[in-house]
């Protein structure tokens, strides 16, 4: 049995049907991307997952905790300590996880007055501090610039790695697929189901997913649509070159 | 509204100096969504520490469609005219979604329905901050189409806050960067990467950069180009 199992899902509100008989399966200690169109069910799939929308299509070989982590922000303490002392009575345990994510500098301010990024870094902290197992996260790296999703999603690989988290994350970028150990696609019905270096060239399920992509890639593909270059795998000084010869 | 702050100060940011220019679509991009929130929140609400905000208008006139205020939003019921079909058609809502329980909406259908319970009241602002962000391709464009109409029919003063600058390039008018808490540049968008294409951590614009590499690699001056598609029309001219 998976780790994560969902097995014909039929949802909607009202006469917005969002999902059509969606299955698919996620793994213990992975690096989950779904991902679906504006509207289509990213945050409600996230909700029926830990458990805010209750369905019998979900099911879970182990019962352990899930928290999802939002772009909404609720702290209670006046400082970064009290705030995970909050969560957990273990001074060692948090000083450690404070060290790891860059933060032990900031204990004694107060979590209101951290940026987005150090605050979305907290929240990871309070997920491990509370035990939690699998951690959704619910399009939060949208508003990360580029070096900041990276050293994030490098904290969610060890969280993987070290403390056996599963991590699910959704987006709306193809970019931000990439970081994942397999994406599942989602429009009504699973569209995809699979490895991540597989759908970046797929055009067709790009394209019905109706994801977010990339600038560089918009360009390769009109040139190519008017026959300026040829290949579609290109860093943009060899894409320079190809259009000046 | 020509909104113009001096010196400001307000928690974190420092001594923010820049414009916004009546019925002109301003941009302002940071390293930091709360950056933003804050300055869009100063704007809105004139509050500061220290320093000033002029507003050459009502500042009562001003509506701010913010990611904060997305689930904390009071939905009102309103009470739909013939004129607001329009309005509605354009932000791609059914009528039945106004009638949804709000906490069953997405973020998506959420900032719609804000966006169209501001716009009804035709404020002459508007404030958009960090919500394009999260909307997909489709939803993206036809808000960004709505605020250019609203910029050139209605002449309503307009400024999109993004930490993404790829985002907004192609249709803001100017641009402001703040970064670590202060206001770098404030500007036509088109001179500020010549200052700052050497410092690596301030997000700069791609076409910008493409054009440099055609620039510095093969001396061909691309001119200054909004999109992808203004970009490839200079190359097809220059190259072929």
């Amino acid at each position: 049995m998976s780790y994560i199992s969902v097995n014909d899902l039929n949802f909607g509100y009202n006469k917005n049907k969002l999902f059509n008989g969606v299955t698919f399966n996620i793994e213990k200690n992975t690096l989950t991307c779904i991902t679906c169109p504006s509207s289509k069910g990213k945050t409600t799939i996230l909700n029926m997952l830990c458990g805010n929308i209750e369905t019998n299509s979900i099911t879970m070989s182990e019962n352990v905790k899930i928290t999802k982590i939002t772009n909404n922000m609720n702290f209670y303490c006046s400082n970064l300590l009290e705030e995970l002392l909050y969560i957990k009575n273990d001074i060692p345990a948090i000083k450690k996880y404070l060290r790891q994510f860059g933060l032990l500098k900031y204990k004694d301010l107060s979590p209101s007055d951290l940026n987005y990024y150090d605050s979305q870094k907290l929240n990871l902290i309070k997920a491990i501090l509370s035990g939690s197992k699998i951690i959704l996260i619910d399009n939060i790296f949208c508003h990360f610039d580029k070096y900041s999703k990276v050293e994030y999603i490098g904290y969610l690989r060890k969280l993987q790695y070290d403390n056996d988290i599963t991590t699910i994350y959704t987006t709306n970028n193809l970019e931000d697929l990439l970081f994942s150990d397999r994406i599942i696609i989602i429009n009504k019905e699973v569209l995809y189901c699979g490895k991540s270096e597989d759908v970046f060239f797929n055009d067709e399920i790009i394209k019905k997913s109706k994801l977010n992509i990339p600038l560089e890639r918009e360009l390769i593909e009109k040139l190519k649509l008017y026959n300026m270059i040829n290949n579609t795998t290109y860093t943009v000084e060899e894409m320079v070159d190809e259009i000046c010869k | 509204m020509q909104i113009k702050l001096n010196k400001v100060k307000y928690k974190d940011i420092k001594n923010i100096n820049f414009e916004i220019e009546d019925s002109k679509i301003t941009g302002i991009v940071s390293n930091d969504m709360y950056r933003l929130n804050d300055i869009n929140y100063c704007i809105s609400n004139n509050v500061f520490d220290e320093g000033s905000i002029e507003y050459n208008g009502d500042r009562r006139d001003i509506c701010l469609i913010s990611l904060n205020l997305v689930d904390n939003f009071y939905f009102d019921e309103i009470k739909l005219e013939e004129k607001d079909d329009e309005l509605l058609r354009l932000l791609d809502i059914e009528k039945d979604l106004l009638n949804r329980d709000y906490n069953t909406l997405s973020t998506c259908e959420k900032i719609k329905v804000i966006l169209f319970s501001n716009l009804i009241k035709d404020p002459n602002t508007i404030l958009i901050d960090n919500v394009l962000d999260e909307l997909d391709l489709k939803q993206r464009n036809k808000i960004i189409k709505l605020l250019i109409n609203l910029k050139k029919i209605k002449n309503k003063t307009i400024v999109v806050s993004s930490i993404n600058i790829d985002l907004i390039y192609e249709f803001i008018d100017s641009i402001v960067i703040i970064y670590n808490n202060k206001c770098l540049f404030s500007h036509d968008k088109y001179t500020f990467y010549d200052k700052y294409m050497n410092d690596v951590f301030i997000s700069k614009p791609f076409i910008r950069k493409i054009e440099n590499i055609f620039y510095k690699s093969k001396n061909i001056d691309l001119g200054k180009n909004d999109s992808i598609n203004e970009l490839i029309k200079s190359i097809y001219r220059e190259i072929r």
